[in-house]
């Protein structure tokens, strides 16, 4: 009885831990589906054992605006799992300015624009005009603002973390200025 | 020398006058460690004060330190110190290179080679294990380095590692380079071995380097380091782009490696993938550098990443693109970084595409790389474009260029952004023909010649950093009093990275912070980028020990475009790296105990020993005045915006003043003049300079 317990925790967390190795988020349905075919019960009970147990320590839980997720710290960051959540949440505006907001704050710096054509975000051209258009428009995010580099590219940030004169200065080094250096 | 592990022991000199070669003992160099220590060690005692780079009375040092061919990571670099000819006052300075050919001369059994006087005739050094002897380079003479190096090689092997001049240094065209492995270039002195009539070294070594400790332990050190500590160029430890195993990415980042990038042009393409810090096998895939250098378009046209003898990075971006057999050159290439970029510089009107969409950065720059490589042409970390910039819009050119000549340039070319304008251009400057080779010159005196304006000098568009005609590099754009502090205590650009590897390791400013507030006692030796505030203390001490480092680097000899290893990739270490990584390597494979406290007092003895050099051939201690000094740009830039406020990087003129009495202070030299203090040469154990200084009448 106890090795089988262990085992559906084994099981459990394998499950996260493969699906992070896929650069893939955990929700709860996926544990009612095959092959774990968990009921909601039995899922609170392992899910409240593997959070008590140091063997599985890396097995992490985070929230997006309608559904909590699993994540395995041995092959996920919180960082990278906040931004896959963003992206599940399916609201852009939201995902580009919190994106934006946190860049602002902790390096600080402006954020490419074409850091959202890259994985995990993977925008089109024209995904992105759209939603800088639609930022500008609501109230919300009045403090995403956007500069430009010298060469024309496209740069965001947010007034609540960095002046707009700061953001520009960045924008062109970035952009510009530290390619002519090595 | 008592063998100890490290040091080969001995120093070869060659006399080119009377062609005698002669052994010494690496001893009498030992507080210096090796590479650079020893070259200013040589200057200093041997080379009269007032001696010009082109004069038979200079020496030339190549030098190696004790961790160079011992397999400790990024420690294939080659210190060559001499009198630098682009300097006004032909102050001493050091080139450097990578590549094997300082791994090959300990294996040869040398840990430096000083080559003094002038043959009559051209020669090259033949070196093998102990067999010295100079051949005849008649044959070779006025060839090319890419052919200089091939028939050199067809004589004594093709695993010799041959570093060579082209026509530029030949015909003692200031700026120019010498280079081995044909692609890794140390600029600036080209010319001095060109005066000496010397076209090439060439070594072959079939010993090893002695490691006091056993291998087991070195191989562990070297684990940990590949493990833990290292990132990627530059000692960047975040991803360009956005991983899962990562908490943080930037987008300056040269941790370039993702799924879907490839070495596009090997037989069969490999993906560089993604590569988190503990598979040691996978550090060489990190550093997909083709692409940053040379665009997008690269990709395709990579064979692989290469680099230098011992380092896992491999930052040197080897491609072959069939469309440079159009202009009449090899269709292989190799370089890095200002290898690329500063020969480019020259196309002052852009670059079109060439050949398909998107090839106009890529075109411009591996033909001016394969031509500068080949005349052994260099770039004065890419000033050359600038000295140009300014002389063709200002129309200097066509009052200067005799109209015959000024017709015969193929301005068309220029103008249509067409790469083939290079050919023309960089002839004329290694052949010296006619008067627009005077841009090769260098910036100080092409600007005496042409007569260039203040606002040349002191204009931000070019980047003029001081008025003895060098530009910046990691200056004050770079740690704000810290990078301009550096940029002012050499003789030419430069070349220090100890500071800019940490400041642009892509990690946030609160662990930057944290960092800083460890290693040099308070977080504020670090600002925001472009957002700085006024001078304390504590950038002094960064700056000092930015420096420090840089020299030790180029003595031990390792590489300062990855060392110091201050921060790490690693989230379980909190991003820390390990500043006493040198000293643990020095102490396996020397066997004696070396604190990392140890080798800070032995860069500083070398520093200040590159102080004393400057007072003496400068013939002034007031070196506050006359050699630490910024063009007016740096203080002038962005007038619409005050210092110290966000969005700007510009100094203050009186805060620069306090910065260089911290500085001064903090190194122990005269607070008013910034010359070394006979109590400061005297702790460094430098009592024969200060001797000398003080016969002078050079001490404060």
């Amino acid at each position: 009885m106890e090795k089988d317990k262990k085992d559906k925790l084994m099981v459990t967390a394998d499950f996260v831990r493969k699906a992070s190795m896929e650069v893939r988020l955990v929700k709860p349905d996926d544990f009612f589906a095959e092959p774990i075919s968990m009921d909601q019960e039995q899922l609170l009970d392992i899910l409240e054992q593997v959070f008590n147990n140091p063997d599985f320590a890396d097995i992490k839980t985070i929230h997006g605006s309608e559904s909590q997720y699993f994540y395995s710290s041995n092959h996920m960051t919180e960082s990278y799992a906040k931004m896959l959540v963003r992206i599940e949440d399916k609201d852009l505006l939201k995902m580009v300015a919190e994106t934006v907001r946190h860049e602002s704050k902790i390096y600080p710096r402006p954020t490419d624009g074409k850091l959202f054509s890259t994985s995990p975000f993977s925008f089109n051209a024209e995904q992105l005009d759209d939603v800088v258009s639609q930022l500008k428009n609501q109230e919300n995010y009045q403090d995403i603002q956007e500069t430009r580099a010298s060469n024309g590219a496209m740069y965001l940030y947010s007034n609540r973390f960095m002046t707009r004169e700061h953001a520009i200065a960045l924008t062109e080094w970035i952009e510009v200025l530290q390619h002519e250096t090595s | 020398m008592t063998k100890v592990g490290g040091w080969t022991g001995k120093i070869l000199r060659v006399n080119l006058t009377n062609g005698k070669i002669s052994t010494e003992d690496t001893i009498k160099y030992k507080d210096f460690i090796g590479g650079m220590g020893i070259g200013y060690k040589v200057m200093f005692d041997e080379v009269p004060a007032g001696t010009k780079a082109f004069d038979e009375n200079n020496k030339i040092i190549f030098g190696a330190g004790p961790l160079t061919g011992s397999g400790a990571p990024c420690s294939s670099r080659t210190n060559i110190t001499s009198l630098l000819p682009s300097n006004p006052y032909n102050a001493v300075s050091d080139s450097h290179m990578g590549g094997n050919f300082a791994a090959m001369m300990k294996y040869a059994g040398w840990d430096a080679i000083i080559v003094e006087g002038a043959s009559s005739k051209p020669v090259w050094l033949r070196i093998e294990d102990d067999q010295v002897s100079l051949e005849d380079a008649s044959a070779v003479w006025g060839q090319g380095i890419f052919k200089s190096t091939a028939e050199i090689a067809s004589i004594i092997g093709n695993e010799a590692s041959i570093a060579a001049i082209g026509q530029a240094g030949e015909n003692m065209v200031n700026l120019s380079v010498i280079m081995n492995g044909t692609s890794h270039s140390a600029g600036g002195h080209g010319g001095v071995l060109g005066s000496k009539k010397l076209k090439a070294i060439a070594i072959k070594g079939t010993g090893a380097v002695h490691i006091a400790a056993h291998k087991y332990e070195l191989l562990k050190l070297n684990e940990y380091m590949m493990k833990e500590i290292i990132g990627a160029n530059n000692q960047h430890v975040v991803p360009r782009t956005p991983q899962p195993w990562a908490e943080y990415h930037n987008s300056g980042s040269r941790w370039l490696s993702r799924k879907g990038l490839y070495w596009g042009g090997a037989e069969t393409p490999i993906e560089t993938g993604e590569n988190p810090p503990g598979d040691m096998k996978k550090v060489g895939f990190r550093t997909m550098k083709a692409v940053m250098d040379l665009g997008p378009v690269a990709e395709k046209y990579t064979i692989r990443m290469g680099g230098c003898q011992s380092c896992p990075i491999r930052c040197h971006s080897q491609l072959k693109v069939p469309h440079l057999e159009k202009y009449g050159l090899s269709p292989y290439v190799s370089n890095t970084c200002v290898g690329f970029s500063g020969p480019n510089g020259v196309m002052i009107k852009g670059v079109t595409d060439q050949f398909e969409e998107g090839d106009k950065s890529m075109m411009g720059k591996i033909v001016g790389a394969q031509l500068t490589d080949d005349y052994g042409v260099w770039c004065n970390y890419g000033l050359i474009g600038k000295d140009f910039k300014y002389a063709y819009n200002t129309g200097i050119l066509k009052k200067v260029l005799p109209k015959e000549e000024y017709e015969s340039i193929p301005w068309d070319k220029l103008e249509a952004g067409d790469p083939a304008f290079l050919l023309d251009f960089y002839r004329r400057i290694a052949f010296k023909e006619g008067e627009l080779s005077h841009l090769g010159d260098g910036t100080y005196w092409i600007a005496q010649r042409w007569n260039y304006g203040d606002d040349f000098w002191h204009g931000n568009d070019y980047g003029v950093w001081s008025p003895l005609g060098f530009p910046k590099h990691h200056a004050n754009e770079s740690g704000s009093q810290v990078g301009a502090l550096i940029s002012c205590m050499f003789n030419r650009d430069a070349q220090c990275h100890s500071h800019m590897n940490f400041i642009g390791s892509g990690l946030p400013i609160a662990i930057q912070k944290e960092i800083a507030a460890e290693v040099w006692g308070s977080p504020d030796a670090i600002d925001e980028p472009a957002n700085y505030t006024p001078m304390n203390e504590y950038k002094a001490k960064f700056a000092k020990w930015s420096i420090i480092r840089n020299c030790l680097h180029d003595s031990l000899t390792l590489c300062n475009w990855m060392w110091p290893m201050t921060v790490s990739p690693v989230m379980a270490r909190n991003y820390r790296g390990d500043t006493a990584l040198e000293a643990k390597f020095l102490s396996l494979i020397t066997g004696e105990q070396i604190s990392e406290e140890d080798l800070d007092l032995a860069g500083e003895r070398i520093f200040t020993l590159h102080r004393a050099l400057t007072v003496k051939q400068m013939g002034t201690i007031d070196m506050r005045t006359k050699h630490d000094v910024m063009n007016d740009w740096v203080y002038d830039v962005d007038p619409d915006k005050k210092a110290f406020t966000p969005g700007t990087i510009k100094m203050d003129r009186n805060d620069m003043q306090i910065a260089l009495t911290m500085f001064y202070k903090e190194m122990g030299w005269d607070e008013k003049t910034g010359a070394p203090t006979k109590e400061t040469l005297i702790r460094l154990g430098l009592q024969d300079v200060a001797n000398e200084l003080e016969s002078l009448k050079l001490l404060p």
